[in-house]
C-alpha cells in the first residue's frame, strides 16, 4: 500500500499541479510533468524536510508556468508559421530572457536589492490577500463551490441567518429549489476522552450534512442521513492527530460529548473546517438535546441553525430565488399570521456571511489598499534605480531604433527584463507569505480560543500572485524605458557634458518618482499615526466600569435535565459556592460579561413613544444580572437601588435602566417608578418592568459605541440557560479559573465553565481588531517610509556622482565645502517638501474615509498631519547626509582631472 | 521528404542537450533519472525546472536524436506510469560529432595552456 504523501507534500503537489494546468492540454504532458515534480518533492523531503519540500514546489512552479508560455506560444505559431520561423519566435523570448538574467547578473548588488525590496512588497500584499481570500471569499466547499448557498429567511425584508427547525423543516421538504439542505447549529461542548477532559466547538448537523457539501471522508465514514437518531461523531482532523495521534484505531471509540456516550465513527478531511468562520471546530455530531436550546423542535421562534443548501441541477441562483418566493407565499397561507412577512433569501456559500461581513470587508478593503500602495512604492523604487543604471542603454536603445528594431519589441524587452526581477521577487514573496502568515492567524483573542482559518492558496491567491508580479514587472521594467524611448527618439547620441547642465530626462523622471514614494509615504504615515493614535485613545477609554482583578466564564446549564426552576436553583447554588472561595469579594450572573460583541438587543416599548418612527426609540441593549452585578464591577447606580433577593421570579417584575435611557425617555424627570414594556424572549409574552435604579452610563457591545441605552433585568425573573459568570477577587489570582471549574464539577460533573478569561482580556477582545489594524498598518507604513528614503538616499547620491564635475569646479572656483552640503541637502529638501505637499493634499481628501475606522479622532488631526511631515523630513535629512558630506569632502582636482 | 540530416548540421549543441544526451549513451533512462545526472555532473549551480527539462526533452525527440525505449528494468525494480528514453542512432552520432568538435577545442585551448594536460 502506497503510504499516504504527508501534507507539505500534498500542498506542494497541488501547486505543481496548478502551474502545470498552464499549459496547453495534452493529457500526456501533463502526466510526465506530474511524475517529474512528485519525484523531486519527494527527494526534497527525504533530503531537506517540508522546507524543502516548499522551497522545491515554489521554484518548479515558476519554471513550469514560464514553460507553459513558451509552450503556448510555440503551439499557437505550429500551424502559421514554418518550422524554422517558429523556433525562431520561441527562441527570441528565450533568448532575450536569457539575456535579462545575465545583464542581471553583473550587478549582483542592484539585483539582490531589487529583489528583496520587491520580495518584501510582494510579500506583504500575497499575505494581505491571503487572508482576505481565507475570511471573506472562500467557498464552503470546494466540490462545485458555486451550487452551495446560504438560506436566510427576511423578516419584513430584513435578512436573518438564522432560521429555527420548524421554518427550516418547511424548506427542506422542497426539492423544487434544492437538491439537499442541511441545518447546522454551533455548540461548546465538554468532551471526555477518558484520558482527558476538554472543552472545545462542535457543529450539531443535520444527517445530510456532509453530502451537501461535497465532503469525502479522510478515515472511516462522515454523519449521513442514517445518523439523525444515532450516537455517532465525526472528528476534525486536527483534533484526531492532537489527541488521538492520528491513530486509525481512534475509528470506533467511545468518548463522552457533553455527557452522552458517542463512538468515533470517522475524521474529517484536513482541509475542511466547518462552516463557522475561524471557529476552531472539534467534532461534528448530529442534533441532540443536550446541545440545543430546550424546545428547539417545537418552537418557531428559537432560531438556532444556519441552514446550507446545494441547488437543484440545472437551476441558477435567480431560478431558485424565484423558486423560493413561492414556496415563502404558500408557507405564509400555510402558518398563519405569525408568518406573515417572512420570506426567503438565498445568500453566496462563503465561510463570512451576513452581518459579519461588512465590517471585515471594509477593514480589509482598507489593509489591501494600504499594501497595494506598499507595493507600488517599491516597484517605483526599483524603476528609479533602474533608471540610475540605464545610462549605458540609451545609445544602444538609439542603435536599435535606428537599425529598424520595432518599438515593441524593445518595450517587450524591458518588460521581459522586469520580469527577471520580478518572477525570483514573487517567490521569495511568497516564501515571506507562508513565513508571516501562520504568525498572523496565531494572535489569540484569549487564551482558550484560537482561530481556525485555511490559508491554502487556492487559485484566487495565484491569480493574485501572477498579477502582482506582472504589475511590478511592467512598472519595473516599463518606467525606465520612457526616458530611453523618448531621448532615442530624439536622434540622442549626445554628451554627457551637455546632459549634465541641461537637466536630462532622465532626472526629471527620477525626481518625479522620488516625490511620488515620498507622497505616498506620506498619506501611508498619516494613516499608521491616524488609526494608532485612534487605538491608543480606545485603549484608555473610560469603561464607565473596571474590569481588573475580575474572571468570567460563560455557563451552559444542561437542558436536558434542568428546567427553568431547576435550573435557577442550581445556578443559585453556584453563586452561593463561589462565595466560599478564597479572596471572592462578590460574585454574579450576567447574560453577558460587559462589552460583548454578541449583546443583544431587546424590543422596549415606553408609554408615548410606542409607535415612534426611529428604532432607536424602541430597542435597547440589555443584561440579566445578579444582585451584586454593580458591585462587582464597579459601577455605580446614579438614582434608586439595584436589585435584592426580593426581586425575584414571581414578585413584581423590576428593571434598572442607564443614564442615556432615562434621559432619552424621561428627560428631566425622575425615572424610578417609570414603566415599560419589554420583551426579552420572543417566545414569551411581553413584560410591564418598572424602574427601581438608574446606572451610571458605560460601554456594552464594544468599547468604540456611542452612548446608547441599556436596560438590566434581574436575573432570577429572567432565567437563561447560557449565562456568564463574573466572580472577582481583592488580588489577582491566577489560579482562579481552575477553582471555578473544580466548583462547577463539584456541584454537577456536567457543568463546566466555557472560556475561562479575565475581564481585561475579554474587554481587549473587542480591541482586536483595531489592535491589528494598527500594527498592519504601522508596519506598512513603515516599510514604505523606509523604501521611499532609500529611494530619495539613492537619487541624491547619483545626483552627487552625476554632478561631481560641477561640484568640484564650484569648489575649485572658491564655494565653501559647507556651501556644497547645503545645495545638496536643499535639493533633497526641495524634493521632500514637493512630496509632503502632495501627500497631505492626498490624505486631507482621502482620510474622510477613515472616518469609519477612528475612535473619538478627527480624520484631519492636527497631531498626524504635523508631526508625520516634519518627522520624514528630519529622516530625509539624515538619510541625505551621507550623499551631502560625500559633496564636501570632493577634492577638487582628482575630481576635475577623473571627469 | 527532407534531404538527410548529418550530424554536423546539428552542431554546436546546447548544453542541456549535450548533456541529456550523453547521460543516454549508457542505456536507457527515465527523466527524473536523466535530471538528476546531470545535476550530479556538477555542471548546473540550480536544478534544472521540469518545464525547462521536457522542453529539451520535447527537442530531442523532434529531431529525432532519442525516443522511448522498449526495454524496461526487471520487474520488481520497474514503475509501469514510467517512460524510458534512449538514444536513436542518429542521435549517437549527433552526440559523437558535439563530442569531437569539443575535444577539438579542448586540444587548442591546451596549446595556448589554458587547460593543462597533454597537447
Amino acid at each position: 500500500m502506497t503510504p499516504r504523501p504527508s501534507r507539505p507534500i500534498g500542498v506542494a503537489s497541488r501547486l505543481c499541479a496548478l502551474a502545470i494546468a498552464c499549459y496547453p492540454r495534452d493529457p500526456d504532458r501533463a502526466r510526465d510533468l506530474r511524475e517529474l515534480c512528485d519525484d523531486e518533492l519527494e527527494d526534497a523531503r527525504r533530503r531537506r524536510g517540508a522546507r524543502g519540500v516548499i522551497g522545491s514546489a515554489l521554484r518548479m512552479s515558476a519554471n513550469l508556468v514560464a514553460s507553459a508560455a513558451i509552450a503556448r506560444v510555440r503551439d499557437t505559431n505550429r500551424g502559421r508559421h514554418a518550422p524554422s520561423q517558429r523556433t525562431h519566435m520561441v527562441d527570441s523570448i528565450g533568448h532575450e530572457l536569457r539575456q535579462a538574467v545575465r545583464s542581471l547578473r553583473r550587478v549582483p548588488g542592484f539585483t539582490a536589492t531589487a529583489i528583496v525590496v520587491l520580495g518584501l512588497a510582494l510579500g506583504v500584499n500575497v499575505a494581505v490577500f491571503s487572508v482576505a481570500n481565507a475570511l471573506l471569499w472562500r467557498p464552503l466547499t470546494s466540490v462545485a463551490p458555486d451550487r452551495v448557498v446560504r438560506l436566510y429567511l427576511t423578516v419584513s425584508g430584513a435578512p436573518t441567518p438564522r432560521l429555527s427547525w420548524l421554518d427550516y423543516d418547511d424548506y427542506r421538504q422542497h426539492h423544487e429549489a434544492f437538491a439537499d439542505l442541511a441545518a447546522v447549529n454551533l455548540a461548546q461542548v465538554v468532551v471526555d476522552d477518558g484520558v482527558r477532559v476538554d472543552q472545545g466547538l462542535a457543529e450539531t448537523v443535520t444527517g445530510n450534512y456532509f453530502r451537501t457539501l461535497g465532503i469525502r471522508t479522510s478515515i472511516g465514514r462522515l454523519l449521513d442521513d442514517r445518523d439523525e437518531h444515532a450516537d455517532v461523531v465525526v472528528l476534525s482532523h486536527r483534533v484526531w492527530a492532537e489527541r488521538f495521534n492520528a491513530d486509525p484505531g481512534a475509528i470506533g471509540r467511545t468518548i463522552r460529548v457533553a455527557g452522552r456516550p458517542m463512538t468515533i465513527a470517522g475524521v474529517a478531511p484536513p482541509s475542511f473546517t466547518g462552516t463557522f468562520v475561524a471557529a476552531p471546530i472539534a467534532l461534528w455530531m448530529p442534533l441532540r438535546d443536550e446541545v440545543l436550546p430546550r424546545g428547539w423542535r417545537t418552537d418557531r421562534e428559537r432560531s438556532v441553525f444556519q441552514v446550507i443548501g446545494r441547488l437543484a441541477p440545472g437551476l441558477s441562483r435567480v431560478q431558485a430565488a424565484a423558486r423560493l418566493d413561492v414556496i415563502a407565499r404558500g408557507l405564509e397561507h400555510a402558518n398563519g399570521p405569525m408568518a406573515n412577512g417572512v420570506g426567503a433569501a438565498i445568500v453566496p456559500g462563503t465561510l463570512l456571511h451576513g452581518p459579519q461581513r461588512r465590517p471585515v470587508e471594509t477593514i480589509f478593503a482598507l489593509v489591501v489598499a494600504l499594501a497595494s500602495l506598499v507595493l507600488l512604492i517599491a516597484s517605483v523604487n526599483l524603476a528609479n534605480l533602474t533608471v540610475s543604471r540605464a545610462t549605458a542603454r540609451r545609445r544602444d536603445v538609439a542603435v536599435r531604433l535606428a537599425l529598424g528594431a520595432g518599438r515593441l519589441r524593445i518595450v517587450r524587452q524591458m518588460f521581459i527584463e522586469g520580469l527577471a526581477v520580478a518572477i525570483p521577487a514573487a517567490v521569495l514573496g511568497c516564501l515571506i507569505a507562508v513565513w508571516i502568515l501562520p504568525a498572523l492567524v496565531a494572535i489569540r483573542a484569549i487564551p482558550t480560543l484560537r482561530f481556525a482559518i485555511d490559508l491554502s492558496p487556492d487559485v484566487r491567491v495565484v491569480g493574485f500572485v501572477l498579477m502582482t508580479t506582472a504589475v511590478a514587472a511592467a512598472i519595473v521594467g516599463g518606467l525606465p524605458a520612457v526616458p530611453l524611448m523618448r531621448a532615442a527618439s530624439q536622434g540622442v547620441l549626445k554628451d554627457t557634458a551637455t546632459a549634465l547642465i541641461s537637466g536630462a530626462p532622465r532626472n526629471r523622471l527620477q525626481t518625479a518618482l522620488v516625490v511620488a514614494q515620498l507622497a505616498a509615504s506620506i498619506v501611508l504615515l498619516i494613516t499608521a499615526s491616524l488609526i494608532g493614535r485612534s487605538f491608543l485613545r480606545a485603549l484608555d477609554a473610560d469603561l464607565g466600569f473596571d474590569p481588573s482583578r475580575t474572571v468570567a466564564v460563560d455557563l451552559q446549564v444542561p437542558a436536558t435535565r434542568y428546567d427553568a426552576q431547576s435550573g435557577a436553583r442550581l445556578l443559585d447554588r453556584v453563586v452561593a459556592a463561589a462565595h466560599q472561595l478564597p479572596g471572592v469579594v462578590a460574585v454574579s450572573l450576567a447574560t453577558r460579561a460587559p462589552v460583548d460583541i454578541s449583546t443583544r438587543a431587546v424590543e422596549i416599548l415606553v408609554p408615548g413613544y410606542e409607535s415612534h418612527q426611529d428604532r432607536a426609540f424602541r430597542t435597547a441593549t440589555y443584561y440579566a444580572i445578579g444582585d451584586e452585578y454593580f458591585d462587582l464591577i464597579r459601577l455605580p447606580l446614579v438614582g434608586g437601588r439595584a436589585f435584592t433577593p426580593a426581586d425575584r421570579d414571581g414578585s413584581a417584575l423590576v428593571a434598572i435602566v442607564n443614564e442615556t435611557f432615562a434621559h432619552r425617555f424621561w428627560p428631566g424627570q425622575n425615572p424610578i417608578g417609570r414603566a415599560f414594556v419589554v420583551s426579552p424572549d420572543r417566545s414569551k409574552p411581553e413584560e410591564r418592568v418598572t424602574v427601581v435604579g438608574v446606572a451610571r452610563d458605560s460601554k456594552y457591545v464594544s468599547v468604540g459605541e456611542d452612548p446608547q441605552p441599556h436596560v438590566y433585568l434581574a436575573a432570577r425573573q429572567h432565567y437563561s440557560a447560557g449565562t456568564a459568570l463574573l466572580v472577582r477577587t481583592s488580588a489577582e489570582d491566577r489560579r482562579l479559573p481552575d477553582s471555578v471549574q473544580r466548583l462547577l464539577r463539584s456541584i454537577d460533573p456536567d457543568l463546566q465553565g466555557f472560556f475561562p478569561r479575565t475581564l481585561e482580556q475579554h474587554v481587549a477582545v473587542s480591541l482586536l481588531p483595531r489592535r491589528i489594524l494598527a500594527g498592519l498598518a504601522g508596519s506598512l507604513a513603515a516599510l514604505a517610509s523606509l523604501l521611499a528614503l532609500v529611494g530619495l538616499y539613492a537619487v541624491t547620491a547619483s545626483v552627487v556622482a552625476q554632478r561631481t564635475r560641477e561640484l568640484a569646479l564650484r569648489l575649485a572656483l572658491g564655494a565653501a565645502p559647507a556651501d556644497l552640503r547645503r545645495l545638496i541637502l536643499v535639493y533633497a529638501l526641495r524634493l521632500c517638501a514637493w512630496g509632503t505637499a502632495i501627500g497631505l493634499a492626498a490624505s486631507f481628501a482621502g482620510t474622510r474615509v477613515l472616518s469609519a475606522f477612528l475612535f473619538r479622532l478627527s480624520p484631519t488631526d492636527p497631531v498626524s498631519f504635523v508631526a508625520v511631515p516634519i518627522s520624514l523630513a528630519a529622516t530625509a535629512l539624515a538619510a541625505c547626509y551621507v550623499p551631502a558630506r560625500r559633496a564636501m569632502n570632493l577634492d577638487p582636482t582628482i575630481a576635475l582631472r577623473e571627469g | 521528404m527532407a534531404a538527410r540530416r548529418r550530424p554536423e548540421d546539428l552542431l554546436p549543441l546546447k548544453p542541456l542537450h549535450f548533456l541529456l544526451l550523453l547521460s543516454l549513451v549508457d542505456g536507457y533512462r527515465h527523466p527524473y533519472g536523466l535530471k538528476k545526472d546531470v545535476e550530479a555532473r556538477g555542471d548546473r549551480t540550480t536544478p534544472i525546472g521540469p518545464g525547462t527539462l521536457y522542453r529539451a526533452m520535447e527537442q530531442l525527440v523532434d529531431a529525432d536524436l532519442i525516443q522511448e525505449s522498449g526495454r524496461r528494468p526487471a520487474p520488481d525494480r520497474d514503475d509501469e506510469r514510467r517512460h524510458y528514453f534512449r538514444l536513436t542512432p542518429f542521435g549517437r552520432a549527433v552526440v559523437a560529432a558535439e563530442a569531437t568538435r569539443l575535444a577539438g577545442l579542448v586540444k587548442i585551448a591546451r596549446s595556448k595552456r589554458l587547460v593543462e594536460g597533454p597537447v
